[in-house]
């Protein structure tokens, strides 16, 4: 070998390394992912064999019963040890496709084939939590309707009821508020969603429009689910907003795990498991191929009070708090119609010219984060978004994508934009060097 | 100043057939690797942690310098130990265990450069970073080491990828051809024959990086 390659190999030898990723450095945030997935292994395994051991003995219900007990409980105690690793337990997933092998691609956990026709009200991975809900108020100068007849605060929902709002934003509570499996969850407007499952979790098919839910965790199983099309977002126990135009998904979680895969026809889902904060966008008939997760929390939507202000105000007494604006929702609910409900939140001004503001932060970002070194061409990437009612972006695509860093950074930008009008928005960017 | 210039034996010994001693232990000694590989086997997930925390340096390396970008390397590595975790029933110890686990990342890091260019993607991100010197280089000297990296990182990146995998477990992990055979799944000679064609292909591309080329007149006039 020359004398020079010589050189340059002994020196990428020493310095041809990962910053971050020596001994010392923080693993933490790839522990935790590590031994998620190898727990919700464990948890499928522990499945399969109970599984063979409900074919072996089919005939026998309380014999099936009690391995299904013993499961839960091998789920509960798998618990991983260790400095800078947080218990796994619950986060389990249960599939009965095959098994990712050294082809799955990093990071995305195998998700299961979409079957429509299995994803009527596949059951989660039961809590014994019964989760039908009430309304608890609603906000807006429109109608909550349930069944298509308009209802007022105190009723309930039941399997296969479509719940649809026009222009109120809709408050619903399961019982046991703030207990284990509790959700607290609201309805935004031009929302309609269908009820598909209230034992065991809460399972909520979204057709349109957005939901936002506070999940208080479970030990195990799941909570709360919502099913967008085929794929399905499953929750332990977190804070989340779903959004759906269309095909496209968005999710803002603001706190803990979703699981976003197709329904499984028993047991949790299993599929990407994403942490707080980020912000997530797929669309609904192919989530496995057009998954992006943004880990930002400056992308993320700030969540909202999921206590109507009516109802704040009601259980606080006549005099609303000095801080009450913080019970409405930061975006998308309009005034209260009565003078005694606290003002909104004040949404920022629209942009003078949102699409010279998003495309200057575009080519801002791409100039930042392209590397010196790289060959400087020009790059034409189409924007697409998503623009709400409340004139903020719900959801954003690059076509072609960006870098990854690059995308990262412009959504800091689009996702705080106030555009005019709602509606599909797209941007030519030409981003020159 | 310079250091002395430093041939490399082993790189010519590689092709002429005469065994290498690897120079840089890959993998950190396993004295009680056996033991802890037989727990985790028999499902014992403390074991596998203590293995996991043992190797996960060493698997980081050698993805970051495959991958070529670090933008991928936790999901990478991540996924690494999951294939590990799933296969270790199939470890049958023939092997020394580094071998078996070189093995397994150099899959999945294969497996994952083929996925990801399926994907568009606005610009190759070269590594940008290397490990800071205990010695504090000064900043200007830093910049231009860093911009070797980068640019002989893209010289790897230019190499067909069977011929790039011996390159960088022999030359960059140390490891002998013997268990590079293995872990490609190749035979010896036709490890070392790709190792002899990399070598001068990278040579014959060290003056399209003007990083590197930058460097030949005070490499070659600096001797010790």
């Amino acid at each position: 070998m020359s004398e020079r390659l010589d050189r340059i190999v002994d020196e990428a030898r020493d310095h041809l390394r990962p910053d971050g990723r020596g001994d010392g450095d923080d693993w933490s945030r790839v522990d935790q992912r590590v031994f998620e997935r190898i727990s919700r292994d464990v948890v499928v395994a522990k499945e399969d064999r109970f599984r063979v051991a409900r074919m072996n003995y089919r005939g026998s219900p309380r014999l099936w019963g009690g391995l299904a007990a013993v499961a839960a409980a091998a789920a509960l105690a798998f618990v991983v040890h260790g400095p800078r690793s947080s218990s796994v337990a619950g986060v389990a997933g249960v599939n009965d496709a095959p098994r990712g092998d050294s082809t799955s691609v990093a990071s995305v956990a195998p998700i299961m084939p979409i079957m429509p026709g299995a994803a009527g009200s596949p059951a989660p991975a039961s809590n014994g939590l019964a989760q039908g809900s009430t309304l608890s108020g609603h906000e807006g100068d429109g109608e909550v309707r349930i069944a298509g007849a308009p209802v007022e605060p105190g009723r309930g929902i039941a399997v296969g009821d479509r719940v649809e709002t026009t222009s109120a934003h809709a408050f619903f509570q399961t019982p046991r508020a703030g207990g284990p499996g509790s959700v607290s969850w609201s309805l935004e407007e031009q929302t309609k969603i269908d009820v598909r499952r209230t034992e065991g979790a809460l399972v909520l098919a979204l057709a349109v429009g957005a939901v936002e839910a506070q999940v208080t965790p479970v030990p195990n199983g799941e909570a709360f689910a919502l099913d967008v099309g085929p794929t399905r977002v499953a929750v332990h126990g977190t804070h989340l907003r779903v959004a759906r135009a269309g095909e496209h998904v968005t999710v803002d979680l603001s706190e803990g795990v979703v699981s976003i895969g197709a329904p499984p026809r028993v047991g949790s889902t299993y599929g990407t498991l994403v942490s707080a904060p980020a912000h997530i966008e797929f669309d609904a008939s192919s989530v496995e191929q057009t998954l992006r997760v943004v880990r930002d929390a400056a992308a993320v939507r700030p969540p909202i009070s999921l206590t109507p202000a009516s109802a704040a105000l009601a259980s606080q007494g006549a005099t609303p708090p000095a801080d009450h604006a913080s019970l409405a929702p930061h975006h998308s609910a309009p005034p209260p119609s009565h003078a005694a409900e606290p003002a909104p939140h004040p949404a920022p001004a629209v942009a003078d010219d949102p699409a010279s503001t998003v495309t200057a932060a575009v080519r801002a970002c791409a100039g930042k984060h392209v590397n010196p070194a790289d060959v400087r061409v020009t790059v034409s990437s189409k924007l697409s978004m998503q623009v709400g009612d409340d004139g903020y972006v719900h959801a954003a695509r690059f076509d072609p994508p960006l870098a990854p860093a690059a995308q990262d950074c412009a959504a800091r930008v689009i996702y705080k934009t106030r555009f005019p009008q709602a509606g599909p928005v797209e941007i030519p960017i030409e981003i020159a060097p | 100043m310079v250091a002395a210039a430093v041939l490399s034996p082993a790189f010519r010994d590689a092709f002429a057939g005469a065994p290498v001693a690897p120079r840089v232990v890959p993998l950190r000694a396993m004295s009680d690797d056996d033991q802890l590989l037989s727990r985790a086997v028999a499902g014992d997930t403390e074991a596998f942690r203590l293995v996991y925390e043992r190797h996960r340096v060493d698997v980081a390396r050698l993805v970051y310098r495959m991958l070529g970008a670090k933008s991928d390397l936790d999901d990478v590595v991540q996924e690494v130990f999951v294939q590990v975790y799933r296969s270790l029933k199939d470890f049958r110890g023939q092997s020394k265990f580094s071998t078996w686990l070189h093995r397994v990342t150099v899959n999945v890091v294969l497996m994952h450069r083929r996925a990801a260019r399926s994907r568009p993607a606005y610009a190759e991100e070269a590594p940008s970073d290397v490990s800071g010197d205990e010695d504090a280089p000064l900043p200007d000297e830093e910049a231009d080491r860093r911009e070797r990296m980068r640019a002989f990182a893209r010289l790897l990146e230019r190499l067909p990828e069977k011929k790039r995998v011996v390159f960088i477990l022999h030359e960059l992990e140390g490891i002998a051809p013997v268990e590079i055979a293995k872990i490609v799944g190749a035979p010896v000679l036709t490890v070392r024959t790709r190792l002899f064609y990399a070598r001068r292909e990278i040579e014959a591309m060290l003056d399209d990086e003007p990083a590197l080329a930058a460097l030949k007149p005070m490499w070659k006039g600096d001797g010790p």
